[in-house]
C-alpha cells in the first residue's frame, strides 16, 4: 500500500514536471525529461540483457543447444565496426539481419499490404462512395508516376494531390485526437488516483 | 486588430485547453457519442463467440499508450470473457506484461476464469514481427513457460492447443500498426480484430475497409463507443466530453490562426507601399 502511495506521488511529481513546460522551460521539466530518457535507456538495457540471457546464453551455455552460439557470435561481430581492421566482419551478421528481416516482412506484406488492398479497390461503381474511392485511389497513384508529363494527365494528378492532402489532414486530426487522449489519461490519473477526487465533483 | 491573433500567448491557449479537457472529467456534460460502423462490426464479431472458443488477446502496448489502449483492452476483453471464450494473452512489447497481469486479475475476479483452464498469460517474446510469425506458424515452439515462469505443459489449456489454427479470433490491442497483421493474416480462419491508437488510424483504416480486419476500434473514442455498446461505462466514455471540447478548441484555433494569417497578409502590402 505504501509502495503504491509513493509510486503515485512520484508519478504525479513527474507528470506535473512535464506539464510545467506549458508555462515555460524550467529546471523541473529538464529534470523530469532527463529522468525519462535515463529510465527508458535503463529499461531497454535490462530488457536487452534479459533477451540475450534467456534466449541465447542460457540455452547455449547450460542446455547444450550449441546452435544458439551462432546469434551470440553474430551479435559480437556487429561490434567489430569499432575496429577498422576487422570492420568487414560486421557485414556478415548485418547481411543476415537485413536478409531475414526482409524475408519475414515480405512474405506477409505481399498478401496483406498489396494483393488484398488491390482486391479491395476493385469494387462495383454503384454508389458515390465507391466511385470516389476508385477514382481517388487511381488519381493518388498517378501522382507518384513521375515520368508521366502530359497535359491530359495534369488534372488527374492534381486531383490525386488533393486526395493525398485530405489523407494527411485526416492523419493530423487522428494524431491530435491521440495526443488529447494521452493528456486526458494523465489528468484522470492526477484527479482520481492522486488527488482521490470523484467524478461529479465529490 | 485581427493580425494580433498570430501573436497570442500560447500559455493562454494551453490554459484554455487544460480547462476544456479537464472540467468535463469532474462535471460530465453528456455530449452525444454516435457508434461508428467499424466499432459496431467489432462488437458483433466478438458477440458471436461461443463458449469455449479460443481467443488470443495481444497486449501490445506500454504505459506511453495506455490511456488509449487500456480502455480498449478492458472493453473488448471483458466482452469476450462474458461470452465464455477461453482467453490466451500474449505480448510482444517488453512493457506489456504489467497490463497482462492486471487484466488477468480482473478476469479471475470478475468472470471466475480459472487460470490454466480458461485463461492463460504468455510472457513477452522478443523479435516483434519474427515473434508474430512464430505465433502464426509454431506457437508451441515459441513458448515454454507462462508469464509467471510456470512450465506451460502443466496447464490443461496449453496441452489442448496445437497451434494458432485452433483459435477463433485474435484481438490485437496494438501500438505497432501492421507487423502483427502481416503474419497473423496467414492463419486460415482466424478473425482479426484491432484496437489501435488514434495516431495509427490512417494506417489501419484501409485494412478494415478491405475487410482484412473483422473490426477496428480507434483510440479512446473507439473504446468509449465499445463501452457504450457493452453497457460497461469505463475510463474512455468518461473522457469523451473533454476530448470533444478539446477538438472543438483545436478547430477554433485553426480557424482563428488562418484568419490572423490572412489579416496579416492583407496588411503586409500596404506597409510596403507606405514605405
Amino acid at each position: 500500500m505504501l509502495n503504491a502511495t509513493v509510486g503515485t506521488w512520484v508519478a504525479a511529481f513527474l507528470t506535473l514536471g512535464l506539464f510545467s513546460w506549458m508555462y515555460k522551460e524550467n529546471a523541473w521539466f529538464r529534470i523530469v525529461e532527463h529522468v525519462f530518457v535515463g529510465a527508458s535507456l535503463g529499461h531497454l538495457a535490462v530488457v536487452g540483457y534479459g533477451n540475450i540471457k534467456d534466449i541465447a546464453w542460457t540455452p547455449a551455455a547450460t542446455q547444450g543447444k550449441w546452435l544458439m552460439w551462432l546469434p551470440i557470435i553474430g551479435g559480437l561481430l556487429l561490434y567489430s565496426r569499432w575496429f577498422k581492421q576487422y570492420m568487414w566482419l560486421s557485414r556478415v551478421p548485418m547481411g543476415f539481419l537485413v536478409g531475414t528481416t526482409g524475408a519475414v516482412v515480405l512474405t506477409g506484406s505481399i498478401k496483406a499490404m498489396l494483393v488484398d488492398q488491390v482486391i479491395a479497390t476493385m469494387m462495383p461503381l454503384n454508389s458515390i462512395n465507391n466511385v470516389l474511392f476508385v477514382v481517388l485511389t487511381m488519381a493518388a497513384t498517378m501522382y507518384f508516376m513521375f515520368t508521366l508529363q502530359s497535359k491530359w494527365a495534369a488534372p488527374i494528378i492534381d486531383l490525386g494531390r488533393y486526395a493525398l492532402m485530405v489523407a494527411f489532414g485526416a492523419t493530423f486530426g487522428f494524431t491530435v485526437m491521440s495526443r488529447i487522449s494521452l493528456f486526458t489519461g494523465r489528468m484522470q490519473f492526477l484527479l482520481f488516483e492522486w488527488l482521490k477526487l470523484t467524478p461529479g465533483g465529490g | 486588430m485581427l493580425e494580433k491573433l498570430n501573436n497570442l500567448d500560447t500559455r493562454i491557449l494551453y490554459l484554455i485547453m487544460v480547462c476544456l479537457a479537464t472540467f468535463p472529467l469532474m462535471r460530465p456534460i453528456g455530449l452525444p457519442l454516435p457508434i461508428t460502423e467499424q466499432v459496431k462490426l467489432c462488437y458483433e464479431a466478438i458477440d458471436q463467440l461461443r463458449p469455449g472458443d479460443l481467443v488470443f488477446i495481444g497486449v501490445d502496448f506500454e504505459p506511453s499508450s495506455a490511456p488509449e489502449a487500456w480502455p480498449q483492452l478492458l472493453a473488448m476483453g471483458r466482452h469476450a470473457a462474458s461470452k465464455g471464450a477461453r482467453i490466451v494473452m500474449l505480448s510482444m512489447f517488453p512493457g506489456g506484461f504489467r497490463y497482462e497481469q492486471q487484466f488477468e486479475d480482473i478476469l479471475k475476479a470478475q468472470y471466475d476464469m480459472q487460470y490454466g483452464v480458461t485463461l492463460l498469460s504468455l510472457p513477452y517474446s522478443a523479435g516483434l514481427e519474427a515473434a508474430y510469425q512464430s505465433v502464426a506458424q509454431n506457437l508451441k515452439g515459441l513458448y515454454t513457460v507462462d508469464l509467471h515462469g510456470t512450465p506451460l505443459n502443466q496447464f490443461p489449456l496449453w496441452n489442448e492447443i496445437q497451434g494458432a489454427q485452433d483459435f477463433t479470433m485474435y484481438i490485437q490491442i496494438a501500438d505497432a500498426p501492421v507487423a502483427w497483421l502481416r503474419q497473423l493474416t496467414q492463419v486460415p480462419g482466424l478473425k482479426l480484430i484491432n484496437g489501435t491508437l488514434a495516431s495509427a488510424a490512417s494506417t489501419m483504416a484501409p485494412l478494415w475497409q478491405s475487410r482484412q480486419l473483422s473490426g477496428l476500434i480507434i483510440g479512446m473514442s473507439g473504446a468509449a463507443e465499445y463501452e457504450v455498446l457493452v453497457r460497461l461505462p469505463g475510463p474512455a466514455a468518461a473522457a469523451m466530453d473533454g476530448q470533444s471540447l478539446g477538438h472543438a478548441m483545436i478547430i477554433l484555433c485553426i480557424i482563428l490562426g488562418n484568419v490572423g494569417y490572412y489579416a496579416a497578409m492583407r496588411k503586409a502590402p500596404k506597409t510596403r507601399s507606405a514605405g
